[in-house]
């Protein structure tokens, strides 16, 4: 780990004055004169233990005020500042009734330890956790190199889908709750600009731009994350399946978010995380299950309408099943 | 030597429990009785350390600093095989933070590193090869200094793939030896198994009878292939040492499994006498046998704290760990099994090759070989040398891999006989103690619920299963105790022996307290220091077999002298007294006696020391074996394919049991090894550039707590009558049959057989697929 | 496993493997038992399965005749 100075923000100006990169700028161009923020630190400081990037500083924003907090409304809906940690986020009590997938979610993400110091805005800002991306030894797509190496390697844990240039899937498990719940992501940037960022934008595909897994640039900081008021026929689930029980990463997880009239679904949205390099919604699976009863059956078929595009490659077609069977399960959990 | 005759119990207690005349050394205790009759030795008795582990006041080799000590890290070479044209360190000798660079050659001792000419640079064959190391003021200096060496490479092509490496025209590791070569007297030498490109061997164990006969004799034959994977060690603490070189001899902290290996190899690479080089673990955070030897972080320790004069402390950070520091062979194996009708075995033959990397030892172990009756088998076992760093032993090597086929072969069979599994091995299983286990273990576990494979109805699954192990008893006779009575009342037991962490200090404590009429907690236990009389290496699970009878001994010595200091006090002669609960007593005169610390106080002296050694085995050597039978449940969701394990019962010997809580502990530990082993850990390398790709505890998967099943054991008494305290180890044996145990359930949850270890989710959901 | 017979030969001063040293069945010469399929094998002077003159280590080939041998006698 290398040397670097310390600055402890306390207002947002402050910050966006002093960081000059994101993560992703100075895994690929350098980082050696870079300065860049840090929120519960854990990924950053990762990065650094790897000795991928050697930033010159880091611009905490643990320390601005105001920053966490959680704010419910039952007609605006949710607001959860940047700054806030996992573990108070799952410990809300009105997200756990008004947005069950997501306490679910964040529940399931990493481990008790972690999540009371990681922060949403630094969860969705993470970097995927490839692990060739991930290796100081493999200079891959995503680094600034040549090659995907998971292309005709260890290809196991990689996307399934959309994955023709960098096979690598977003570790935010967090984002695929978000995404099923239509959340928007508020970005500030330097003279206090706010602009929305709907999460559906919020993501980038490598064959996008292979540099980045996000729209973040530096002198941009995430202030809050908003979820709209959900009514009240609007039933959710989550489910994760990861290596172990125990903490992991997610092979596969599932948020889904249904309106109900009676039994009937009026609107659906299911998303899907480590499918895809980016979180993505299955429009198909939402579209046939959309004036359906939820039933065996139909949430079987919806699981196969998920897979419909599916691409697996050498190792990982397990992750086809995988989906197939927690988009099902997730549909029946949810009614 | 002189001899005497002891009457000691022996075999199991409530099954065949008789006694037996020994011809023991004359001056060795006498026997113990079993345990219920015993106070201190067979219970549950705390560790006489838990309060310093558990309080951070226990000191490992990576908490030790010196005054003055220096950081040492090693550049290692990123290409798994190349020739090194040449090593440029003037920039690093000239950082300011830096207080030594030393190069390795090819011999890395004293006398070897004299030569520091590129011709003696040695060829590269891993990833992870040390080169260079340096020495400096801190961690991250040595890191950034390491960057300033500049290394010429000649790139060469590698294999790194088990198969690939087999096939004809692969990237040789080794250059085919010279078959015969002339000694110095002109005859020709053997030289060893043959070396055919990548492929060494086979090794033929001890054939016995015909196996074609055997199978031509058999009313059913099956024939499978199994394969492991290669499993990590993963010790909390890693490798390393602190060592301080000074020109009349070395100091040591090393994190190993032997204290007198490491003095020896310092003293042999160094030019010191053995007497000059003192290597202490006080505390030691796991090896599961990866940490024999000085090792060469070692030796650079020791070359950068000779050049700069000062301590040097170099442990390994975890992906230096995993990338260089040992592992378990992965293998392939093939076993075929021929039974007659009425189940008895008639043919085994089996034929396994795996890779240990550069090194050897990946064969499949002896279990196929001894643990059944069957007149007729046959091995051959192949090592294929990869461009990988070597393996290293792994609790139980070669047994665990083994016991994946054997296991799954005999269950199979039986199922084709339609015999129960359980049954099964009552017909082809000699060994008395594994059927006790077996009885005790299926009540406890509930096997007769046991129901047919795949029968359990919906996409969610249960399945029980079972799997036995045997492990020869292993000792190291050259194991040495030494016991001091002190005026003021303390009593030290006092050996090289390390404690890995299993609990040797508590037993060690136990039986000295047993002999002497204490309690553990009166003795004082020292020990992981060369200082003291040797110890044996903790491998083979030999520790407590080997050193508790070189304790015991040393106590009763020691009880003797005493005895004939102050039995003139009790108007006795020393042969009448005896030890109990504190005191010392004239035997069939309780009233007359002296409490024990009374009687330290009558010494002549202030101290009095007694040493003593592991005697021969009692009754000539055998290795016969210590057996464990182990029980699986599981749930398998057939859907996704991930699999539970719900509970395990095991049933183990090991001789007499010296302290329940820690046998316990470490059969807890070999599950959870074994658990993992079937469901979790697997190295992963890239085979574009030889890299392991899962360095970390991030993708490296181990189980946390949610992997943790409900876990009985049931600890078998068994009295072979070998040595003074009669215990044998644990380690080994409890890791050999989990792995197994649980596949055999997973079959019986969903009726198809997995032949391939981990079983990952996408094993499942495949041969769910096939079937 | 009791294979490979290597009573006959003075190993050299500087292997090693995890079990021979001291162990019951060698007897005085430890290498007697080892079965080098399922034992690692280490040099002292190169702390690994490569010896010194680039060849792999074992019992049956660290004898004399090999470059890098010394006899046990004069260690
Ligand atoms: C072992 C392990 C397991 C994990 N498992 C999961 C899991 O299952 N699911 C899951 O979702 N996550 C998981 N995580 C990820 C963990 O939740 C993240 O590390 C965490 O969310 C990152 O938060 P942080 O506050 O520590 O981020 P930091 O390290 O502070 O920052 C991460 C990145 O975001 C940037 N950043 C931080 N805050 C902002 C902001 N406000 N605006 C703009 N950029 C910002 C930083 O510059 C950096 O690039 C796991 C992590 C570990 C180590």
């Amino acid at each position: 780990m290398n040397k670097f100075k310390w600055f402890n923000a306390q207002n947002i100006e402050e910050a966006l004055e002093r960081t000059n990169a994101t993560v992703s700028d100075a895994i690929n161009r350098g980082s050696a004169d870079s300065a860049i923020i840090k929120s519960g630190g854990i990924e950053l400081l990762d990065f650094i233990k790897e000795g991928i990037i050697e930033p010159a500083e880091i611009i905490n924003i643990k320390s601005i005020p105001g920053l966490e907090g959680i704010a419910f409304d039952r007609t605006a809906g949710l607001r959860i500042g940047a700054n806030t940690t996992l573990a108070d986020i799952e410990n809300n009590g009105d997200i756990k009734l008004q947005y069950l997938a997501l306490h679910q979610a964040v529940s399931k993400a990493a481990t008790p330890q972690l999540r009371n110091v990681s922060t949403l805005g630094g969860n969705i800002a993470q970097r995927t956790r490839c692990w060739y991306f991930r290796s100081i030894d493999h200079p891959c797509f995503r680094k600034g190199g040549t090659t995907c190496f998971a292309q005709n390697g260890e290809n196991q844990m990689h996307a399934i889908m959309n994955n023709g240039t960098c096979c690598s899937v977003h570790a935010s498990s967090v984002a695929t709750a978000l995404l099923a719940y239509g959340a928007t992501v508020e970005i500030t940037s330097r003279g206090g600009q706010k602009k929305d960022v709907s999460i559906d934008d919020f993501f980038v595909n490598p064959f996008t731009d292979i540099r980045r897994e996000s729209v973040l640039r530096r002198g941009e900081i995430i202030t809050a994350v908003n979820i709209p008021a959900q009514g009240k026929n609007v039933k959710s689930w989550y489910i994760k399946q990861g290596e172990r029980a125990s903490f992991d990463w997610a092979l596969a997880d599932v948020a889904v978010v249904v309106e109900l009239s009676g039994k009937r679904v009026r609107k659906a949205a299911i998303a899907m995380g480590a499918a895809s390099p980016v979180p993505v919604r299955s429009k198909a699976a939402e579209e046939f299950i959309t004036g359906k009863d939820i039933n065996a059956t139909t949430a079987a078929e919806a699981g196969q309408k998920a897979m419909e595009n599916a691409t697996p490659l050498a190792k990982n077609g397990y992750k086809v099943d995988l989906f197939k069977t927690i988009v099902k399960r997730a549909l029946l959990e949810s009614v | 030597m002189d001899k005497k005759t002891l009457i000691m119990p022996f075999g199991i207690p409530g099954h065949n429990l008789t006694q037996i005349e020994r011809e023991v050394p004359a001056d060795e205790p006498p026997a113990w009785p079993v345990n219920a009759e015993l106070k201190e030795v067979g219970k549950s008795v705390k560790r006489v350390d838990a309060r310093a582990k558990v309080t951070g006041q226990a000191k490992y080799t990576s908490d030790i600093q010196l005054p003055g000590m220096l950081y040492g890290k090693m550049l290692r070479s990123p290409y798994p095989h190349a020739r090194i044209r040449n090593i440029d360190t003037r920039q690093v000798e000239r950082h300011p933070g830096v207080l030594a660079v030393h190069i390795l050659g090819k011999d890395i001792s004293m006398a070897g590193s004299k030569d520091e000419s590129a011709d003696n640079y040695p060829e590269v064959k891993y990833i992870g090869q040390p080169i260079v190391g340096v020495a400096a003021l801190n961690d991250n200096t040595a890191i950034e200094a390491l960057k300033l060496v500049k290394i010429d490479y000649e790139v060469l092509p590698f294999v790194v793939d088990l198969e690939k490496a087999r096939m004809e025209g692969a990237p040789l590791v080794f250059e085919a030896p010279v078959e015969k070569e002339a000694s110095d007297g002109g005859e020709e030498i053997e030289k060893g198994l043959s070396l055919s490109g990548n492929v060494r061997g086979p090794s033929r164990g001890q054939p016995r009878g015909d196996t074609q006969k055997g199978f031509a004799e058999s009313d059913i034959v099956i024939e499978r292939t199994y394969v492991t994977q290669v499993h990590m060690h993963n010790p909390l603490e890693t490798h390393g040492v602190v060592v301080d070189w000074k020109p009349d001899g070395m100091l040591i902290y090393a994190s190993t499994q032997s204290t007198k290996g490491v003095r020896d190899e310092f003293a042999q690479l160094f030019g010191f006498r053995k007497s000059q080089v003192r290597v202490i673990t006080e505390y030691m955070g796991g090896g599961f046998g990866a940490k024999y030897g000085a090792g060469n972080f070692g030796v650079m320790a020791g070359h950068l704290s000779r050049k700069s004069g000062r301590p040097v402390r170099l442990m390994l950070d975890r992906k230096e760990e995993q990338l260089t520091a040992g592992f378990r062979p992965n293998s392939v194996h093939q076993l075929k099994i021929g039974a007659k009708k009425d189940g008895k075995l008639s043919a085994i033959q089996q034929r396994s090759y795996g890779t240990a990397g550069v090194g050897l030892g990946a064969g499949v172990g002896s279990i196929a070989q001894n643990m059944y009756e069957c007149p007729n088998f046959a091995t051959e076992q192949y090592d294929i040398f990869t461009h990988f760093s070597p393996g290293a032993a792994w609790r139980a090597p070669g047994a665990v891999q083994g016991a994946f086929g054997l296991e799954s072969l005999i269950d199979e069979i039986a199922e084709s006989l339609n015999i129960d599994p359980l049954k099964y091995r009552d017909i082809i299983d000699k060994s008395e103690v594994r059927k006790v286990e077996r009885q005790k273990g299926a009540e406890l576990f509930g096997w007769s619920k046991r129901k047919k494979a795949g029968s359990d109805p919906g996409p969610v699954k249960k399945g029980m299963g079972l799997a036995q192990s045997s492990w020869p008893r292993f000792t190291h006779l050259d194991s040495t105790a030494e016991v001091r009575l002190f005026r003021d009342g303390a009593v030290e037991v006092r050996s090289g022996v390390q404690d890995l962490g299993t609990g040797t200090k508590t037993i060690l404590a136990q039986v000295v307290a047993e002999e002497l009429g204490l309690k553990t907690e009166d003795i004082t236990v020292r020990i992981g220091d060369t200082l003291f009389p040797d110890g044996p290496p903790s491998g083979g699970s030999v520790t407590a077999g080997s050193i508790t009878p070189a304790a015991r001994n040393a106590a009763y010595q020691a009880k003797l002298k005493l005895f004939r200091q102050i039995a003139s006090k009790l108007d006795t002669t020393p042969d009448k007294l005896m030890t109990a609960d504190g005191k010392i007593y004239v035997t069939g005169e309780p009233s007359k006696n002296i409490s024990f610390a009374d009687a330290l106080k009558q010494m002549r002296t202030e101290q009095l020391t007694a040493e003593a050694s592991r005697s021969d085995d009692y009754g000539g050597m055998s290795r016969d074996d210590l057996g464990s039978v182990q029980f699986a449940e599981v749930t398998v969701d057939t859907e996704t394919g991930f699999v539970k394990v719900d509970r395990i019962v095991a049933a183990h010997s090991c001789g007499r049991p010296l302290n329940i809580a820690q046998i316990e502990s470490q059969i807890n530990g070999g599950i959870i090894h074994g658990i993992s082993y079937a469901l979790y850990e697997s190295r992963v390398i890239d085979d574009q550039t030889g890299q392991m790709i899962n360095v970390n505890f991030d993708q490296y998967k181990i189980p946390y707590a949610f992997e943790i099943p409900d876990i009985r054991t049931i600890i078998l008494e068994e009295y072979p009558a070998k040595s003074s305290t009669d215990a044998y180890g644990i380690g080994e044996p409890a890791n050999i049959a989990t792995a197994v145990a649980v596949t055999n359930a997973i079959y019986n949850a969903i009726g198809v057989r997995i032949f391939e270890l981990p079983v990952t989710p996408a094993k499942i959901l495949d041969a769910l697929k096939r079937a | 496993m009791k294979e490979e017979n290597h009573a006959d030969q003075n190993v050299c001063a500087y292997l090693r493997a995890k079990n021979p040293f001291g162990t019951l069945e060698g007897g005085g010469n430890p290498w007697l038992h080892l079965d080098t399929a399922n034992t690692i094998c280490w040099c002292v002077k190169s702390q690994g399965p490569i010896g010194p003159d680039a060849r792999y280590v074992e019992p049956a080939r660290c004898v004399s005749g090999r470059s890098c041998y010394t006899s046990p006698e004069f260690s």
